[in-house]
């Protein structure tokens, strides 16, 4: 709990002092003062397409959210069942029974090329999420929205199939609206390749200058926007990749980053023109137990299907000494399949201590004990001796690998590396074809996704993610009557419990969350920094005259190309 | 890679036709005269001791090194220790000191340039060996496929390779090193060949009626035998520093094992709080390069029978 | 010469079409489609990447793709990149210039360098200085590309800052400036990665040209010219260059296919975006198209700059222009 308390106030003290700010924003700013500047942000990964739907990796989402509107976007504090500002959509209401939720979209709103958006257009990108050939990859989240009507041209209808806490957010925030009239008649199963990814158009108040691929992707403020012009002139996005990152910081070259890297974050942090502010963490990471034999959901596992051994190998790894060294302050210890930015996660929750000792007396007295001479435990004449699986993708992960091998090996267990890349990884996690494997989670602030992932049912489902078959049906009931809650708090007790459950039958052991670091030119004055998405308020952003640099000074050119 | 610039270099700086400068008078040549030659080259001298030290170290790697190069001792208070007496190059991001994991380290590298070029070696002249020896048409088939081999960048089929079967096994990593890099010797054989088959001994003995196999393991391999020394000796310096780079893009040698290119990787992660684990390294690979060329501007001066004036 | 150049391109076009059907079967075979290759992509069902592969025609068998892949290539298209929207000629377009750009400097760069020291080290064969430029050399050429080029970006572009570290303008001043700052621009983004890959290049080139000069300086016209009166300056200059300049024009098309090797790595370290970050990228994502367009790329960059060699040579070399 300790651990957590430091970054969430932190968040909360910047969004505090954010606030002052956010009113200025939202205002139209006719204060000529305010506006202008260029700022160039790292992006790790270049998008495949802009097309919303086809989102795939982060660096996607903060450029589309510049470009297009979702109906609601999540407010400062992302509590999700409150605490929303208007997007696309100016107000909304219920229905009576919850199970519709009305938007009324801003009747001024316009598409980038001209025509008003419309209901019809609101129904449409519902459709276009919602066909499983397009390939959203939260299509799942999707699954309890009914039908989206169009009661007249600027008012649509979600229609629900039953109720439950998430329904705003799920409706509001997850579609980023897209122009009926330029994308009704590309195909849909070849959408990645469309034109219109590459030349997005939407009712955001950035629109596409130039896409320059392998190096950058340029946005320009849309002046005719109905909102209001954005402050900026300019957001580039240039392509970094974390090798170059730390001296492109230094020189001034790149204003702003996302660092997940200990080095470059120290490197960074300490020029004088940079500021440093925490992101809470939405991802963690994990050694995932399979209880079942490889490929065979027939049989239990023959060492992990024993709790005892799994609760031996969590004792014997010492996760404080392991996070600090490898992540200094980016990362924090895990407590279980969660992370402490979610709302409903629950951090108190008591987790396996680290104690080689006791782990070494556990191990002893379930059997496995060190022959004289030998270095490796043996049970009935069978080493202790298991490989994980690893993607090489993840740097992270070969890293720690190493140093767990090598506590593990203290304790007399014999770990194999099992390095593969991406595509083997994924496709050996889908057939459960491994023992141990260093897998790792992104989350949402929602805590909907745990079923997928941890569920009795999504064990049984031969294409279900519960990779390392997981069943606990006390859990599974936890976790539903968590979902059903109307309201965080009173979905709460039932969140710990299903935690509590979960992280008593150790089916993994929960390594850490990786934080990310926001690195700044201390120039930009941002606001709206969301906690979940700190793009989200870009388009407020501002640079004061006095401290403008030369590329601040380059205005809004008028494209010569 | 550049010293792929300098392996074709020097191969042409004596033949700048693509091999067939090579003297087949000096391949012929007693091997006692060239070593006598080598003998006298203080600088090739100097590489081959070097050589010889790094290989004996490598072959005792485990009772040379000072620690054992897994040993974790302290993660979070040992790590990144500065170099002191302890530890002559300092301790890595684990807690692992760095000589120790050169040391070891050496053994990866070495082998796995000495094993792929020795694959390179034999593929390239049994390739080439063919190809001149039946000539016709079958050679312009043969030599237009590695015309088109040589004609895609080796870095690049390298990165193809490495990404498209990422994680390679140590035995991946030799053989792809090794098939990727016998196009160039398999020319140089084919010249040699072709020249060799037009030679009056060989004349001879097909007229005396000796088989294929006879004419080309007696006749004209025994021609072709130092030039191929020479290239494969140059080829060790390259395939080290490949290996090096494929590892720093992340494609190379996989941990734990440790390479000097992983080594070298290991450091780069924050080069600003420990500079001397990849100079270390750099180190490491720049002198065993530098003496791998050394021995080969030796050797290739020694086995050929043009002198190069004013050495 | 006319029936010399089209027995070179003829040879040419077939090197290439061998390459691109190499790198066709190479990428086809590989583990992994272009729907595969993400860790993320996990969440998408295994039917609807049926459909994506069908409605890509990558389910047919691999003798129908490959035959479909040669009438594209006939008619000069490669297809859809899947990385990125567009055709992956497009993508090649946008990269090709910019890796032309850094090798032509770097070629030039590293000849200048690399005859200007060896001449030098030739004309005081011997000398204390000779052997002192000659270790070095050995000691450039002996370093990795990554190696020399993170160091110039250390030392350059982070502690002295005379030049950027990254990029090939500038990304927000660069289109407001005026035609000789843009130039300017351009130039200072270049420096870093060429000096890097003409460093190495230069000095195996030193190394060739020293020689050279030496085998041609003792030959017999060169005695006649010393005879004549002459004085040795010029002797070195005027036909001793010109000799020795032949085999290391030779150089040229050897050297084309490890530059851009090299330029692979050093496009890593300068960001800059070129075929080989380009080609890095598609191999990642396994985007067929862009793969083999970028190795048909490469092939006719060297093949070309072989070809280049060959009429170079025929233009300094009388005898070569005789046959």
């Amino acid at each position: 709990m300790r651990e957590s308390i430091g970054p969430r106030i932190r968040i909360l003290v910047a969004c505090a002092l954010a606030a002052a700010a956010c009113d200025r924003g939202t205002t139209k700013s006719d204060d000529a003062s305010a506006v202008g500047g260029s700022i160039i942000i790292a992006m790790q990964n270049e998008p495949r397409s802009l097309l919303p739907p086809l989102i795939n990796q982060i660096d996607e989402k903060v450029v589309e959210d510049q470009i297009f509107e979702p109906l609601a976007w999540l407010g400062d504090e992302g509590h999700l069942d409150r605490d929303y500002r208007p997007g696309l959509a100016d107000s909304w209401s219920w229905e009576r029974d919850s199970t519709a939720i009305v938007f009324h979209l801003n009747p001024k709103a316009r598409w980038q090329d001209g025509p008003p958006v419309r209901a019809s257009d609101v129904r449409f990108t519902f459709g276009l999420y919602a066909d499983s050939v397009v390939g959203f990859k939260d299509r799942s989240s999707l699954a309890r929205i009914d039908s989206v009507t169009a009661r007249d041209s600027v008012t649509a209808v979600f229609w629900f199939k039953n109720r439950y806490a998430e329904q705003f957010y799920d409706a509001a925030t997850r579609l980023l609206i897209l122009p009926e009239h330029l994308l009704a008649r590309e195909p849909r199963a070849t959408m990645l390749t469309s034109t219109f990814g590459r030349q997005p158009v939407g009712s955001g108040r950035f629109r596409l200058g130039k896409w320059t691929p392998n190096a950058s992707i340029e946005l320009l403020a849309d002046t005719a926007n109905y909102h209001g012009r954005p402050n900026l002139d300019r957001v580039v996005f240039a392509v970094t990749d974390v090798n170059s990152l730390s001296t492109r910081l230094t020189t001034g070259e790149i204003d702003l980053a996302e660092v997940s890297t200990p080095a470059v974050f120290r490197t960074a942090s300490a020029q004088p023109d940079l500021r440093a502010r925490m992101n809470p963490a939405y991802d963690y990471s994990f050694l995932l137990f399979n209880a079942r034999q490889r490929k065979q959901r027939r049989q239990p596992n023959a060492l992990f299907a024993d709790v005892g051994l799994r609760r031996a190998i969590s004792m014997g790894l010492d996760r404080g000494k392991l996070v600090r060294s490898q992540f200094d302050s980016l990362a924090i210890v895990s407590t279980g399949p969660m992370t402490r930015a979610q709302p409903l996660a629950d951090s108190t929750i008591r987790t396996i201590a680290y104690d080689s000792a006791g782990a070494a007396r556990l191990l002893d007295s379930l059997g496995w004990t060190l022959p004289a001479g030998k270095t490796v435990r043996e049970r009935r004449g069978q080493p202790l001796k298991f490989s994980v699986l690893v993607p090489t993708v993840s740097a992270n992960r070969m890293t720690m690998i190493v140093a767990i091998q090598e506590s593990l090996r203290k304790l007399g267990m014999e770990v194999v590396v099992d390095a593969v890349d991406g595509n083997t990884f994924v496709g050996r996690l889908g057939a459960r074809d491994f023992d141990v494997v260093f897998d790792g989670r992104h989350v949402e602030p929602s805590v909907s996704g745990l079923r997928a992932f941890w569920s009795v049912a999504s064990a049984r489902d031969a294409n279900g993610q519960n990779y390392g078959n997981y069943e606990n049906p006390r859990f599974d009931a936890h976790l539903d009557s968590a979902l059903a809650a109307r309201d965080l708090a009173s979905a709460r007790p039932h969140a710990t419990q299903a935690f509590e459950t979960i992280v008593a039958d150790v089916p993994a052991v929960w390594l850490y969350e990786t934080r990310t670091a926001m690195l700044m030119h201390k120039r930009i004055r941002p606001v709206h920094l969301v906690s979940t998405a700190w793009w989200a308020g870009l388009a407020d952003w501002s640079i004061p005259a006095a401290e403008r640099l030369p590329r601040d000074r380059v205005g809004l050119r008028v494209a010569s190309r | 890679m550049t010293s792929g610039v300098r392996q074709d270099v020097l191969l042409a700086s004596s033949a700048p036709d693509g091999g067939g400068a090579f003297d087949r008078t000096g391949a012929t040549s007693p091997w006692r005269s060239a070593l006598g030659t080598l003998a006298r080259d203080r600088s090739a001298m100097t590489g081959l001791a070097i050589l010889a030290a790094l290989a004996l170290i490598a072959l005792a790697a485990p009772y040379v090194a000072p620690y054992d190069p897994r040993a974790q001792p302290d993660i979070v208070a040992l790590k990144y220790l500065p170099p002191t007496l302890a530890h002559p190059f300092g301790t890595d991001h684990l807690s692992r000191d760095v000589l120790s994991r050169i040391i070891v380290g050496s053994r990866v590298s070495l082998s796995v340039a000495f094993l792929s070029v020795v694959v390179a070696a034999t593929v390239g002249t049994g390739y080439g060996a063919i190809a001149g020896y039946v000539g016709g048409k079958l050679d312009g088939l043969m030599m237009r496929v590695v015309d088109a081999l040589l004609s895609i960048p080796r870095v690049l089929l390298l990165i193809a390779v490495a990404t498209l079967w990422n994680g390679l096994e140590l035995a991946g990593l030799v053989l792809l090193l090794g098939l990727t890099g016998w196009f160039g010797v398999s020319r140089l054989v084919r010249t040699l060949v072709l020249s060799a088959r037009e030679d009056e001994f060989v004349t001879a003995a097909r007229a005396l009626g000796a088989t294929h196999t006879r004419i080309l393991t007696h006749h004209i391999l025994p021609q072709v035998v130092s030039p191929v020394l020479v290239a494969a000796t140059l080829a060790i310096g390259n395939v080290i520093v490949i290996e090096a780079g494929l590892t720093f893009l992340g494609m190379g040698v996989q941990p734990p094992n440790a390479s000097w290119g992983s080594v070298f990787y290991d450091g780069m992660r924050d080069v600003g709080a420990a500079w001397w684990i990849s100079i270390s390294a750099g180190a490491a690979l720049v002198i065993t390069v530098l003496a791998v060329n050394l021995v080969a501007d030796g050797l290739r001066e020694a086995l050929n029978a043009r002198q190069l004036p004013a050495r | 010469m006319r029936r010399f150049l089209a027995r070179r391109l003829a040879h040419g076009a077939a090197v290439i079409f061998i390459a691109a059907s190499l790198s066709f079967l190479l990428v086809h075979l590989a583990p992994g489609d272009p729907f595969s290759s993400t860790l993320d992509s996990a969440a998408i069902s295994p039917s609807v990447k049926a459909a994506w592969r069908a409605a890509y025609g990558l389910d047919r068998p691999l003798l129908e793709q490959y035959l479909r892949f040669l009438g594209q290539l006939a008619r000069g298209d490669l297809g859809p990149s899947l990385l990125q929207p567009g055709p992956a000629s497009a993508a090649l377009a946008g990269a090709v210039p910019n890796t032309l750009v850094l090798m032509g400097t770097a070629l030039i760069l590293s000849f200048v360098i690399g005859i200007g020291v060896g001449s030098w080290q030739a004309a005081r064969a011997g000398s204390g200085g000779d052997r002192v430029a000659g270790n070095a050399s050995l000691v450039v050429a002996s370093l990795p590309e990554f190696w020399l080029g993170a160091v110039l970006l250390l030392v350059f572009a982070l502690r002295f800052r005379v030049f950027p570290a990254g990029g090939v303008v500038d990304l927000v001043m660069h289109d407001s400036l005026s035609p000789a700052g843009r130039v300017l621009d351009r130039l200072r983004h270049l420096a870093l990665p060429s000096l890097t890959l003409a460093l190495l290049g230069s000095a195996s080139i030193a190394r060739y040209q020293r020689a050279a000069l030496l085998d041609v300086l003792p030959q017999d016209f060169i005695r006649t010219a010393r005879a004549k009166g002459v004085s040795d300056r010029l002797v070195l200059w005027r036909h001793a260059l010109r000799n020795a300049l032949v085999p290391t024009i030779v150089l040229l098309g050897l050297s084309l296919p490890t530059l851009l090797g090299g330029a692979v790595f050093v496009e890593q370290v300068f960001s800059w975006p070129g075929l080989g970050r380009l080609a890095a990228a598609a191999f990642h994502a396994r985007d067929y198209q862009v793969v083999i367009g970028a190795t048909i790329m490469g092939a006719v960059l060297v093949v070309a700059g072989g070809i280049l060699a060959d009429l170079l040579h025929a233009a300094v070399d009388p005898r070569v222009r005789a046959q």
